[in-house]
């Protein structure tokens, strides 16, 4: 009754009424659509249209209306990625998981970058968090299997890419990285038929048959294998008649069937398309030994050893590079060699990243001056006139 | 192109807070994870409570216990992964008191770093065989029980052509030239000799006793690792991240040593003036070998990621570098490869003797067959070695026809260098088992993985030397492991074929009879082999040549061509399954060592001598 009573009240009515105003304000303010999911809103839909730039304008736009809101860092992450800019994606993805450390697969997105970088321990450290937070996740198992592989260690790499290509069976680039995998370590029961599924789906894909040819001509050393492979590696250069790793197989092969005469102009192939190749130029001089041209082993040895000389000093400052990443010194050795081997596009990656650290250091610049000049001997700028 | 670069405001970046933390985690595991990374020493077990493994069945069979032979070799690891303590050690079969049974020289390292009050580092041991498969412990009589540093190999050779076989240990920092007296006695002719390498960064690991210049004294070739030394050890870690043994590329190479003996005691260092003084190595691998047949010994390195080296003997004192030229300094496809011990036969009876380099795993066994241009032809996988060999870091190596059949077979001690390989490489081991390989006779090996009986005891093996210690005719096995008992095998073979023994006896020729070629002429069959004084990793192996022949009864022919040039040919029939000393400008005698033989006499009389 004294409710009744007290309801009947105009003073208690008004403030009844205003308190419900509040909470109906508030709960509208609540469940608005906020200005930045707006903005992330009007992004996407502008991606659906392949509006990219007008997308990223958006993203950025959500961001600035709210830096804790999560969505448009992935978006952004998804864009860089998308548009190959694996770097500046990598940012992105740690920017998304510190405001969303729990969404779903971001942590293998950003290992992938990560991979793709150079990045191998934090890519590593990833991907393994990924699998902790979700095991069957694909994308982290490929990450992992490439970076073991990179890593020479076969048995976790084919552990993890044999989960990746279950879960991309079509995806021919996941079933030959596992293919090549699987050759490289002697499984060679397993790698053909999966070699032999690429070539099912595609005929015209030379590298499959590069791997096969690998393959057999090491399985065994019965004529029946020999000719096999052989098949196989015509094939790919038939497909692909420039592709210097099967010119180079083929013209083993040959070589270690006493056949030097036909192998020496695939291994001259192998040599042309890829001038630091130790193997091949090994073999070719094996072959010009062979066929008793002693003037062109001669120098085919002398540029095989200098080429194995700068392949060894290079393994061993890239040793050290990988655990020291900063040392300018390494970095300028790295570089000098580039050099000296006439690669300037390869010296000037480490000769920029030293100058950056150590601008005054006049060896650098020196160093850094003349990469300049080779690479625009190299690649001189295309004539005005037509 | 859209540029996507994240803005620094955008993109908090771990800040002091975070920082903080990353330190706090730094010293946390800088106080737990890192030390619990490095595992504790492996104690040694004492001697006495080392207990043998339980057999298994196959061709050979650990007889080490029943021999008497106790020893363990100790690479002193600490847990701080000094580089030295991977290489450690070599063994030798010799027959120091010349009683025509071979006995055994075992190389002992210890502690790499002693310091006050520590109880004395261990010292080389050698075994006097006593017959019956008996062997005793006679280090003590024969004055070897001194300190003789960090050891690593060893290398026989009769120096001073005394017929006595003496003994040079190689280490780090000091090599001994230990010469036999006669009378069951070492004297440490060291310093007078004038072969100590106790220089610093003397890294010695292998050496080999040959005769270069024919001039009938054995000269010393000596090898060194690289330029290390406890205090400018560096420290690496595996692929876990757990602190191990650094790669050698991180060390420098250095140059081996070649020392010419004077004839009257004393050596001369002639490596500048041989020419071996232009490349640098890292050797562990070393044999003399005269692969051209010019009557001129060469020289063979096995080079750690470096490549192998052969020296071409010009006949006036210097060598000539010609391992690419040739075909033996780089594995099939150009690569170097990380080379260890070296195995040296005529495995296809062609009259040449080609070569196997071990290496590490993950890379194959390198077989270099030889041909009769000089050239070698990389025959790794063809010959079947190859693809079974990657999983094994492998050290000692050397040929025996171990069933006699006349096709000379391969044993390989394995073990690798890392005592925690297992956890990121999961299909190798620490400890691995020994390989055996059959020829089959059509240049191609089988792996006799089913039949090698205690081999396969996974083990750290480096040493490996091969010698009939019970002269039955089946060449018996030893090989000195890391941290476990060493292991001397039996050869139990079960077939019936025939063999013969020769021991060489140099006049005007070095007295070991180093560098001579032997050719022998059974059913139809020519067999060849070069007598040598040291292959393997690190050691030595019975000096005597081998030869299984099937079920040939009896050698039609025995050619010899000594180091000076000199021809013997012996065309009178010998009986096989038995041993003989061949002195040279005499006959063939029947070595009483060996039980069953005796020169069919009537034959004797019959035996053509040319020189």
């Amino acid at each position: 009754m004294s409710m009744l009573r007290l309801l009947k009240n105009r003073r208690i009515q008004s403030l009844l009424l205003a308190l419900g105003v509040v909470v109906a304000s508030f709960w509208w303010w609540r469940t608005r659509p906020s200005p930045a999911l707006q903005s992330y809103n009007q992004g996407k839909s502008l991606e659906l249209v392949k509006m990219t730039g007008e997308a990223l304008d958006a993203y950025k736009e959500a961001i600035r209306l709210d830096a804790r809101f999560a969505p448009p860092y992935r978006a952004m992450a998804e864009l860089a990625t998308a548009n190959g800019e694996t770097a500046a994606s990598i940012g992105w993805w740690k920017a998304f998981l510190e405001r969303d450390p729990k969404a779903e697969h971001a942590l293998c997105r950003l290992a992938q970058a990560e991979a793709l970088n150079g990045l191998e321990k934090p890519a590593m450290k990833d991907a393994e968090r990924e699998l902790i937070q979700d095991p069957t996740c694909s994308r982290a198992h490929l990450a992992l299997g490439i970076l073991y592989a990179r890593k020479s260690e076969a048995t976790p790499a084919i552990e993890h890419l044999s989960v990746a290509s279950k879960a991309y069976p079509d995806d021919p680039q996941i079933q030959l990285v596992y293919g090549k995998v699987l050759t490289l370590s002697g499984n060679y029961a397993q790698a053909e038929p999966t070699l032999k599924h690429i070539i099912e789906k595609d005929k015209r894909h030379a590298a499959p048959y590069l791997w096969l040819g690998y393959l057999f001509a090491r399985r065994s050393t019965l004529p029946e294998d020999q000719k096999q492979a052989e098949t196989f590696l015509r094939q790919a250069l038939r497909l692909q008649p420039e592709l210097p790793d099967a010119n180079y197989e083929l013209g083993r092969l040959l070589l270690l069937q006493q056949r030097a005469k036909e192998a020496a102009p695939l291994l001259q192939k192998a040599v042309l398309r890829k001038r630091h190749n130790v193997a091949a130029l090994y073999s070719l001089a094996q072959a010009y030994t062979t066929l008793g041209q002693k003037e062109s082993a001669l120098q085919t040895q002398k540029a095989f050893r200098r080429e194995s000389d700068f392949a060894a000093r290079e393994r061993v400052l890239l040793k050290s590079y990988v655990v020291n990443p900063n040392d300018i010194e390494i970095q300028l050795q790295l570089g000098l060699l580039e050099l000296e081997r006439g690669e300037p596009q390869a010296a000037l990656i480490f000769l920029r990243s030293a100058s950056l650290a150590s601008p005054k250091d006049a060896r650098i610049s020196t160093a850094l001056q003349k990469a300049e000049q080779l690479m625009k001997q190299q690649d001189p700028a295309p004539s005005k006139t037509p | 192109m859209i540029s996507l670069q994240i803005a620094t405001t955008l993109n908090p970046r771990p800040k002091l807070s975070s920082f903080f933390v990353l330190i706090l985690l730094a010293a946390f595991l800088m106080a737990t994870g890192c030390k619990q990374s490095i595992p504790s020493p492996k104690p040694v077990t004492p001697v006495s409570s080392l207990t043998p493994t339980s057999p298994i069945p196959g061709i050979f069979r650990d007889v080490t216990s029943e021999a008497g032979i106790r020893f363990q070799l100790s690479n002193g690891a600490t847990g701080n992964f000094y580089y030295a303590e991977s290489t450690p050690g070599g063994c030798a079969f010799l027959d120091y008191n010349r009683d025509g049974l071979p006995d055994v020289f075992l190389v002992q390292a210890g502690s790499l770093v002693q310091s006050q009050g520590q109880p004395p580092r261990p010292h080389c041991a050698l075994y006097r065989n006593d017959g019956g498969g008996h062997f005793t412990d006679v280090t003590h009589e024969a004055r070897l029980d001194f300190d003789q540093g960090y050891a690593q190999g060893v290398a026989i050779g009769d120096f001073n052509n005394d017929g006595f076989s003496d003994i040079f240990i190689t280490g780090l920092n000091g090599c001994f030239l230990l010469q036999n007296d006669g009378a069951g006695h070492f004297l440490n002719v060291t310093a007078k000799a004038g072969v100590g390498e106790t220089g610093q960064n003397r890294y010695a690991t292998s050496a080999a006793f040959g005769d270069y210049d024919g001039d009938g004294f054995l000269d010393l070739v000596i090898l060194h690792y690289t330029k290390w030394t406890v205090a400018t050890d560096k420290v690496c870690f595996n692929a876990k991240n757990k602190k191990s043994y650094c790669s050698p590329e991180v060390y420098e190479p250095v140059i081996p040593t070649l020392y010419h003996n004077n004839g009257d005691g004393t050596f001369t260092d002639v490596t500048h003036s041989a020419g071996l003084d232009k490349i640098k190595g890292r050797g562990l691998g070393v044999t003399w070998i005269d692969y051209n047949q010019d009557g001129k010994e060469d020289l063979y390195i096995a080079n750690d990621l470096m490549p192998n080296n052969l020296y071409k003997n010009l006949g006036n004192g210097r060598f000539e570098e010609v391992g690419l030229v040739s075909g033996v300094a780089y594995g099939a496809d150009g690569k170097t490869l990380a080379g260890m011990g070296i195995a040296v036969g005529d495995y296809t009876n062609e009259g040449w003797e080609s070569l196997i380099v071990t290496n590490f795993s993950g890379q194959p066994n390198s077989v270099y067959k030889a041909t009769a241009s000089g050239l070698f032809e990389d025959n790794t996988y063809a010959s079947g070695i190859g693809s079974v060999s990657l999983p094994y870091l492998a050290f000692g190596v050397s040929f025996l026809d171990f069933d006699r059949d006349g096709w000379r077979d391969l044993v390989v001690g394995d073990g690798h260098i890392d005592p925690n390989v297992a956890e990121s490489s999961p299909n190798v081991t620490y400890e691995q088992p020994k390989l055996l390989f059959r020829n089959t006779g059509d240049g191609k090996f089988v792996s006799m993985k089913d039949e090698l009986g205690d081999m396969a005891h996974p083990r750290v093996t480096r040493g490996l030397a091969v010698g009939d210690y019970d002269n039955d005719g089946r060449l018996d096995v030893l090989a000195n492991n890391v941290n476990e008992s060493v292991e001397l095998f039996h050869n139990e073979s079960h077939d019936t074929n025939h063999w013969i023994e020769l021991k060489l006896e140099g006049v005007k020729t070095n007295r070991d009879g180093a560098g001579s070629l032997v050719w022998i002429t059974a059913g139809g069959k020519r067999y060849f082999a070069e007598c040598r004084l040291g292959s393997s990793y690190a050691s030595s192996s019975d000096s005597r040549l081998f030869f299984g022949l099937g079920t040939t009864t009896k050698v039609d022919s025995l050619e010899i061509r000594w180091l000076d040039g000199t021809r013997q040919k012996f065309t009178s029939p010998l009986n096989v399954d038995g041993g003989y000393r061949l002195r040279e400008g005499g006959q063939p005698q029947a070595d009483p060592s060996f039980h069953s033989v005796a020169i069919n006499k009537t034959d004797h009389k019959k035996m053509d001598h040319k020189n």
